[in-house]
């Protein structure tokens, strides 16, 4: 019976990644060096079932290209000339922690915030606008990419982290990224299970 | 209860926790330097200090300051010495004022951890405190001023 | 330099002695403080004041010499950056030759005393407080300095005319000196002298030099008091639950939540909304929004403005009231060589002063103290009298530091203050309104929403030949006091015209017309008033006309003003400062305007790059001509944050209404220039004896014209809408 549950979902995991994969611009180059033994059957489909969470605006406003963040659902250039800074907190006088507290606070278009508001370090950007599936997979899974997280740790970020959780509750006047929270944990340890498959291309 | 400490000085307070820490400054502790301008950490009027960081108190609640240090302008310094208090004079920077007990909190920072600061570095740090008068220009030259007290040793 | 004594003004109007009974011109008496107070009359009051008091002879009361040597300048108009509490004490500390670090100021009470001298009432607007306190306050230097003297001369049994004044002492000889401290008892009780001789110019010690100003410690360490900051004994404050719409009432509430909040002292319904009145502001502010409040939405619920501009723009079409008519502009149009037509638009302004609006009232049974930042004394403290049903005499109107004024605080119905009133009614203890930064941009009396068709043409030399204005706006003046005054025997608002109606350019046929529009939004002055549109639309349209004619339009203006020599100053100074000649890198341009308002005449060359659609100011290059002037360091520091105002209005700002609601609400969507965004400004003076004109506002009116110039000469695009959008540009 739970077999039969999970090829069922793999199946249609399958069909909305292709309609995913079908709607983005094909990818320049197929990325060297993808490792095959890590490549499922249906071509990562695992990774691309919880990737528009990834891709939302909720999450790829701190991992966007430039030293700075982005807001909006737009991803327009965060106002006020806010800048990654030497550790991802912001710089100077204009710190994340200078609006942002760690908790959303109750009106539209007051900062919002989660514990340790902050974006990727500079020697660690993980700027994943611009990658394919594969690549944005790939740099997932890679701990000189990911702040040295081993998969085990990486799932438990992507499931439990409270920055990554605000992704869900992102407060009045925003949207919340596509999933929800539960399924896209149960995807996440789905595809930690099958061995954490990447998309070939 | 929620204590902190202001400008030095150990403070308990019977007060709603959501309450932003700005009206608390201003209303429970008398403080009127800091300003308000905006309430949603547009405007950087409210300045403040905890431990040392710049934080728009219109937005942080008291509950934030529990345990830390609060610095306001009035403790900038307690005689205008704070190099940027003097390079404020002698640039004669403000013209209404109001902005610049924010401008003067953000600016300690920014001096702080950038001792000779680039205009690039004053922009990064100064971009998020709106002067409606425009002492912009000044705010700037003031800023290059007061670390050139600092590197000659003329400040504390 | 001394601080204000006191943060809250004290004096006590009965220690002003005026005597109606002689003709004498001054009059001293011994303050409480056993020092020398100078009462005053001007005489060079206008025919305005004069029908205000019934009177030719109106007095004053300026300065007042401590025994503890320290000098406090009381002065008549309101601190909001622009430097009245530095420029007019240097005026009498230079008469008075005062020891400037013992120089400090007061801000006056309200007090017919204290009229402005040409506008009959207490005030400060239209740039005027330094040139018509000029004489005033040299006259009251000069006044106190003859008794010292004679003070002096008394005790030592010498001629008065063989003393001499120095840095607050009188001398005499080699070897005899009093400081005015010492001879502030016995200077109290002389008559004042019947004549007072004015300084010879070229001894100044002060005028003219960038003193630094006196109120910049206190701006430094907390201390200077806002209105937002008075705090009473016993003070509740207040939010009030603004209606959603201009004109909508009230028809009912709901404060079944917000009665029962914390801190919540009582909800009442007056004329201005809903009043929560709370232990703190942040307990009111809560109350407030917690309210449920039914507005009967009135005729403005359907107001767009968008529906408003295609009114404006088919209004345009047709001739309006005649307000300037040379030759024949029409005729002049048929018979051009080339002809060009544009029309300009630009939208409702908030002041958006750093401080949002708010007023403290203690009202009694037989008093009422009202604290605020006013620019209107005479005016609010007579609003809030009638509110508080006393006469005006029994209401005393504190004057505190403004953060920022721009001329909202001159409400000619005294908005803020009078529902201050009605709440202190309610509230029965003192009590200080708060307007949220959303209640204040709502909240009205905003720079009206202009459109500027203009219509000129060249001959086939390139010979401006025709220009023909159409404004159509609403009046800041109709329906107001001041209407009656300002707009005497005219059929329009000189206010709406201004910076047009006296179009310098050398142009034989110029036809001006305006079109009052009928609105219910309210509307003010914001600093540089109708010039804030009229400099964009007549300095964007020479423009125009220049690259028609195919000429320089730097050269194009110098051949036009070839007759109005200060226009030119200002004009070569700022271009030749700015190296208009010299190339500048690809993708960047130079635009140039000038223009005269408020006596002063004002010149911009601007530098701007256009990227992707974004505009950056790199850098302004201002040259000012105020006339005689008092204070290099101020007028530098005026101009430059006039043209960071008029930038911020020409990039950034623009109120619009949607189903009669305001869609803007904070700096996020009204935004204000930013350090990052802050150009390189350099400021030019001219120096020469011309009478002094103002300059808190000069330097605004030609920021957005210079940008827009220059974004042409970056892009070939003309803009024609404020604010700058380059999706928008022709």
């Amino acid at each position: 019976m739970k077999r039969v549950e999970f090829f069922v979902a793999v199946l249609i995991l399958a069909v909305c990644a292709g309609a995913l994969w079908l709607s983005r611009p094909v990818a320049a180059a197929e990325p060297p060096n993808t490792p095959r033994a890590a490549s499922d059957s249906n071509d990562g489909a695992l990774f691309t079932a919880f990737v528009p969470v990834l891709r939302h605006p909720r999450c790829m406003n701190c991992h966007s290209k430039g030293d700075y963040p982005r807001q909006g659902d737009d991803s327009h250039r965060h106002t006020m000339d806010i800048r990654r800074g030497p550790a991802g907190f912001g710089v100077t006088a204009a710190k994340c922690s200078t609006c942002h507290q760690d908790h959303n606070l109750g009106n539209v278009h007051l900062p919002p915030g989660a514990p340790a508001w902050h974006l990727p370090s500079p020697s660690m950007p993980m700027i994943w606008e611009g990658l394919t599936d594969a690549q944005l997979c790939q740099s997932l899974k890679d701990p000189k990419q990911n702040q040295g997280r081993n998969l085990d740790q990486l799932v438990e970020h992507l499931t439990e982290d409270k920055l990554v959780a605000w992704g869900w509750n992102p407060g009045p006047g925003r949207t919340p990224v596509p999933i929800p929270h539960d399924e896209f944990s149960a995807k996440v340890k789905v595809w930690q299970a099958a061995g954490a498959p990447c998309p070939s291309r | 209860m929620i204590g902190f400490s202001v400008n030095g000085k150990r403070v308990d307070l019977d007060v709603d926790p959501s309450t932003p820490l700005l009206w608390v400054i201003r209303e429970q502790l008398s403080l009127t330097g800091t300003k308000y301008g905006c309430g949603m950490a547009q405007c950087g009027a409210c300045t403040v200090h905890i431990n040392g960081e710049a934080v728009r108190s219109c937005v942080a609640p008291v509950s934030r300051a529990e345990g830390k240090s609060i610095t306001t302008i009035e403790g900038l310094s307690p005689d205008l010495s704070h190099p940027l208090q003097r390079a404020w004079l002698e640039e004669d920077v403000p013209q209404c004022g109001y902005c610049q007990s924010g401008q003067l909190m953000s600016a300690a920072v920014l001096l702080r951890e950038k001792p000779a600061p680039t205009d690039e570095d004053i922009d990064e740090a100064m971009t998020g405190n709106i002067c409606r008068c425009g002492t912009y220009p000044r705010i700037r030259r003031a800023i290059h001023r007061a670390a050139e007290m600092v590197a000659k040793g003329g400040a504390r | 330099m001394i601080r204000r004594t006191v943060t809250r003004p004290t004096m006590n109007t009965s220690q002003i002695i005026a005597d109606t009974g002689r003709r004498n011109f001054l009059k001293a008496s011994v303050a409480a403080s056993g020092g020398l107070l100078i009462g005053f009359r001007f005489p060079g009051v206008s025919a305005m004041a004069a029908e205000s008091s019934g009177s030719t002879f109106m007095p004053n009361a300026f300065v007042r010499i401590g025994s503890d040597e320290r000098v406090t300048v009381i002065v008549n108009h309101s601190e909001m950056g622009q430097g009245v509490y530095t420029s007019l004490p240097m005026l009498l500390a230079e008469e008075l030759d005062a020891d400037w670090t013992k120089v400090g100021f007061e801000p006056a009470p309200v007090d017919p005393k204290y009229n402005h001298p040409a506008f009959g009432m207490q005030m400060t607007g239209g740039s005027s407080s330094v040139w018509s306190g000029l004489e005033q306050f040299r006259q009251a230097g000069a006044a106190a300095r003859a008794m010292l003297i004679a003070a002096a001369a008394q005790q030592w049994n010498v001629d008065a005319s063989t003393c001499r004044t120095e840095s607050g002492a009188v001398l005499n000889g080699s070897n005899r000196k009093l400081t005015y401290g010492h001879l502030a008892a016995a200077a109290a009780k002389l008559p004042p002298p019947e004549h007072v001789q004015l300084k010879d110019p070229k001894t100044f010690k002060l005028i003219g030099k960038p003193i630094k100003r006196l109120d910049t410690p206190e701006k430094l360490n907390g201390k200077a008091e806002f209105g937002i900051d008075v705090k009473l004994p016993g003070m509740l404050t207040a939010v009030i639950a603004r209606p959603p719409i201009f004109g909508a009432k009230m028809k009912s509430f709901d404060d079944a939540k917000a009665r029962s909040m914390p801190g919540v002292r009582k909800i009442v319904a007056i004329p201005a909304g809903v009043a929560v009145i709370a232990d703190t502001f942040w307990q009111a502010k809560v109350a407030r929004d917690a309210l449920r409040v039914e507005w009967d939405e009135g005729s403005m619920q359907n107001f767009d403005t968008s529906k408003m501009m295609q009114g404006f723009r088919e209004r345009a079409k047709t001739p309006g009231t005649s307000v300037r008519k040379d030759g024949d502009a029409d005729g002049a149009l048929e018979s051009a060589a080339k002809k060009i037509e544009a029309v300009y638009e630009v939208p409702y302004l908030s002041h958006l002063m750093m401080e949002p609006l708010n007023c403290t009232v203690d009202l009694r049974a037989d008093s009422c103290e009202v604290w605020t930042g006013s620019q209107f004394q005479t005016i609010d403290r007579a609003n809030a009298a009638k509110i508080a049903g006393l006469p005006p005499e029994k209401v005393q109107l504190h004057t505190t530091f403004l953060g920022g004024g721009f001329g909202r605080r001159a409400n000619p119905q005294s908005d803020f203050v009078v529902e201050a009133v009605h709440v202190a009614k309610a509230a029965g203890t003192p009590v200080k309104v708060i307007w949220t930064r959303e209640d204040d941009m709502a909240g009205g009396w905003y720079r009206p929403a202009f459109l500027h068709a203009i219509e000129g043409g060249v001959d086939a030399s390139g010979n401006a030949v025709s220009w023909r204005s159409r404004l159509v706006g609403q009046s800041i003046m109709a329906g107001t006091l001041f209407a009656a005054m300002m707009m005497k025997g005219k059929e329009y608002d000189p206010a709406s015209v201004e910076g047009v109606d006296d179009l310098p350019y050398a142009i034989p046929n110029v036809t001006v017309e305006s079109h009052q529009a009928e609105v219910n939004v309210p509307v003010q002055w914001l600093r540089s008033v109708g010039h804030s549109h009229t400099a964009f639309a007549v300095e964007c349209f020479v423009d125009e006309l220049a690259a028609l004619a195919g000429k320089d339009p730097y050269q194009f203006r110098r051949a036009l003003l070839q007759k109005q020599p200060r226009h030119l100053g200002v004009l070569d100074l700022a271009a030749q400062k700015a190296g208009w000649d010299k190339p500048l890198p690809k993708g960047m341009g130079r635009g140039i305007a000038v223009h005269f308002a408020f006596g002063s005449y004002s010149a911009h060359v601007t530098e701007v790059s256009v990227t992707d659609g974004q505009v950056r100011v790199h850098r302004m290059v201002c040259a000012i001509d105020c006339g005689e002037y008092v204070n290099p360091g101020i007028i530098a520091a005026q101009t430059e944050g006039g043209a960071i105002f008029g930038a911020s209005a020409a990039l950034f700002q623009e109120l619009t209404f949607e189903n009669g609601r305001l869609q803007q609400t904070n700096f996020n969507t009204f935004p204000v220039m930013r350090m990052d965004e802050c150009p390189k400004i350099e400021t030019h003076i001219v120096n020469n004896q011309e009478k002094s004109g103002g300059i808190g506002e000069p330097g605004v009116p030609c920021a957005a014209p210079a940008i827009a110039n220059a974004i042409f000469a970056a892009t070939g695009k003309r803009i024609r809408r404020l604010p700058i959008r380059m999706t928008e540009a022709v």
